[in-house]
């Protein structure tokens, strides 16, 4: 399989901040993979993901999209991916259609093609009869099925997910991790970060675990576990690598 | 197509958004009729209101009355002929004056005009000499000065009293002069005395030039209420879009929905040029609304209605260039600034600093000297000065041009500037 995704060396530091906040990561992403890039909080999973989404411009390394580089083909590599931020980016005065109209034509989608597509997703999610109510008035887990959709209507061939399932219920959660599997046995390849381990376990066929800006380790979690004697659940190995301080 | 998506996008947001259309539209009206009403009184007493002057002509002769139908003529002066029912003389004029009942006194000395004929004749006698003889005239020639004696209050500026007495020079010198051609013409026995005096009395002896701004035609026009305060309120609204347009600027940055644009190929653009277009809109539907409150309803309020003037197309492109300047100043704050705080006090600050600075709150034509000249730099003086252009001058295209320039170079140079600073956003 070819690489979807290739980081080379990715180092970032934001403005006036004293750490690195990505420090010489390299990383493959396949065609086809669910890749999980797990860590603690300010681990730099945020800042990997701006960088591929073109939203930051990277201080040294190379990330390539499909061969395409994020920072010199950044409109031929954008139209690849989706990206659902981890905060919810939605207009809250706007209906959810509204919200999903505006952004679908956006990507340039046809108007047709793009309320049916409308109409479909929200049914999948479960938001069928809130198609016209504003979005400031959902409630937190419906702005996240909200959020994921709207990045979806393109048909990415990549989708690149910040904490979809972060303050969801397990309802919702569930959903959105079989979505998530059925849409990647459809030939999307998907990128996702989370602090549930157990579920990035359960649905990861590669992980990758980062701590201050650096790659601690990576494999398919069978691997993981297995390069662990004596530990037999991701968490509990993170908690070992990472170490049990808390982070800012 | 993704313009129109993200014009009909802007328009449900700014549609749904109460407060914004309150300042966008409620407020403007308020400010207009509040003002024009406010305003009213002292714009009548700047125009109506004539400095008394207390006049005393011992002279009883030609130059008197010549002097007093000129003070009366020229609309500046109330001429007082009593003080507290007795005949002005030497005496109580002074003392009134003095006492600053009166801020201006004049005195006619007695013999005037015919001290002022004696020197003309003289003078006329000897020119006549000088071309009809070789011989030179040996009598030296004596002239007596006519002592005209004004009597300032003492508290009154030096401006104003410099202003009152170049005013009556000239007008001593113009009698002079019209006097002496009368002689001469007389002396020279071509035309008849009673024809001249006629066409010398006839002529408008004083102007309101000297004393007013050069332009006065514009200033006389704009000492109406409703003419300054429906354009100059007008505008002050239009730059106060600054407030909801950096406003929804910021939001869209903080609820995360210009992120999604950010990733979306191309579409960040897009949606900052229909915010341009929808806001540049909006300010043309102000304007007009602004106008059509100055024409129907301060009438019904007792003003005198709102003049809009004749040429059409030059007001459409004088709005036009307004407007855009007005977005653009909005869009460079929104880009600017990246909390709502910053934004709201810079701009709103900004705005009420550059309208005092460009003659909103009080005409430029009465703003002290150095403050007029200042005015030049704030783009609500390009945006008055040019519908003023439009709605008194009635001036041509061309005489439009300069401002309009101005109001658009403006506009470019805020949009350039934004664009300098979402670039630096963007990559952080
Ligand atoms: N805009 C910014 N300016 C300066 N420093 C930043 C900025 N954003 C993030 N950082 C810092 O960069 C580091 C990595 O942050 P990042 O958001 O990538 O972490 P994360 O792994 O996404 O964390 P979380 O799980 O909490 O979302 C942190 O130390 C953070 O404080
Ligand atoms: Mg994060």
């Amino acid at each position: 399989m070819s690489a979807a995704i290739s980081i080379e060396n990715l180092v970032h530091r934001y403005k006036d901040a004293e750490q690195v906040a990505v420090n010489d990561i390299s990383l493959e992403i396949k065609e086809g993979e669910i890749f999980g890039l797990l860590g603690p909080n300010g681990a730099g999973k945020t800042t990997t993901i701006s960088i591929l989404s073109g939203l930051l411009k990277p201080m040294q390394g190379k990330v390539t999209i499909h061969g395409f580089d994020v920072t010199l083909q950044i409109d031929e590599s954008k139209k690849l991916i989706g990206v659902v931020p981890q905060e919810i980016a939605l207009y809250p005065t706007l209906t959810a259609n509204e919200n999903l109209e505006f952004f679908g034509s956006m990507y340039g989608i046809q108007k047709a093609a793009l309320k049916d597509k409308i109409k479909n997703y929200l049914n999948l999610f479960g938001l069928e009869n809130t198609g016209k109510k504003r979005v400031e008035q959902f409630s937190g887990g419906m702005k996240r099925r909200l959020n994921l959709i709207a990045s979806l209507l393109h048909d990415p061939k990549i989708l690149i997910l910040d904490e979809p399932t972060a303050s969801v219920d397990v309802q919702s959660r569930n959903l959105i991790i079989e979505f998530l599997r059925d849409l990647n046995k459809k030939g999307t390849t998907i990128l996702y970060t989370s602090h549930y381990l157990e579920e990035a376990e359960n649905l990861c066929t590669e992980i990758a675990i980062i701590d201050e800006g650096k790659i601690v380790i990576q494999g398919s979690p069978q691997q993981i576990i297995g390069s662990q004697p004596g530990f037999d659940n991701l968490e509990t190995i993170f908690l070992k690598l990472t170490e049990k301080k808390l982070r800012d | 197509m993704r313009f129109i998506a993200a014009i009909k996008k802007e328009c449900l947001i700014l549609l749904r958004d109460k407060a914004g259309l309150a300042i966008l539209f409620i407020m403007p009206l308020f400010l207009i009729t509040i003002m024009s009403l406010i305003q009213d009184a002292p714009f009548k007493d700047y125009k109506e209101n004539k400095i008394p002057i207390v006049y005393v002509d011992n002279d009883k002769d030609s130059l008197g009355s010549i002097i007093e139908k000129g003070l009366v003529n020229s609309g500046i002066f109330s001429v007082i002929t009593e003080i507290d029912g007795t005949a002005a003389n030497d005496e109580n004029t002074k003392q009134s004056v003095a006492r600053g009942e009166y801020r201006l006194g004049i005195i006619i000395p007695e013999g005037a005009t015919k001290t002022m004929n004696k020197n003309v004749e003289n003078r006329v006698d000897k020119m006549l000499a000088n071309f009809g003889m070789a011989e030179k005239d040996s009598t030296v020639f004596q002239s007596d000065s006519i002592q005209l004696i004004i009597l300032f209050d003492p508290a009154a500026k030096i401006a104003f009293r410099s202003s009152v007495s170049s005013t009556l020079d000239k007008f001593i010198t113009r009698t002079e002069m019209e006097t002496m051609l009368l002689i001469f013409s007389q002396k020279l026995g071509e035309a008849s005395g009673i024809k001249q005096e006629a066409a010398i009395e006839s002529r408008p002896l004083i102007t309101l030039k000297e004393i007013q701004a050069n332009d006065s035609k514009v200033a006389e026009l704009l000492t109406n209420s409703v003419q300054h305060n429906v354009p100059a309120w007008a505008i002050f609204a239009m730059f106060y879009i600054v407030i909801p347009l950096a406003s929804s600027m910021i939001k869209e940055r903080e609820e995360g929905s210009a992120l999604r644009l950010l990733i979306i190929p191309g579409s960040y653009m897009t949606c900052l040029y229909g915010k341009i277009f929808i806001y540049t809109i909006v300010c043309l539907i102000q304007f007009i609304l602004m106008m059509m409150v100055g024409i129907y309803i301060l009438p019904l309020l007792g003003l005198p209605a709102f003049e809009i003037g004749h040429n059409f197309i030059a007001l459409v492109l004088m709005i036009i260039a307004c407007a855009l300047a007005a977005t653009g100043y909005g869009f460079m704050v929104g880009s600017i600034f990246n909390s709502h705080h910053q934004a709201m006090v810079f701009g709103s600050v900004s705005v009420v600093i550059l309208s005092a600075i460009g003659g909103v709150l009080v005409p430029v034509y009465v703003m002290p000297g150095i403050m007029q000249n200042i005015s030049i730099i704030s783009p609500l003086n390009w945006s008055l000065n040019g519908l003023n252009n439009v709605f008194l001058r009635q001036t041509d295209f061309t005489a439009l041009v300069p401002d309009m320039l101005k109001l658009l170079g403006f506009f470019v140079v805020m949009i350039l500037l934004s664009a300098k600073f979402n670039q630096m956003k963007k990559y952080k």
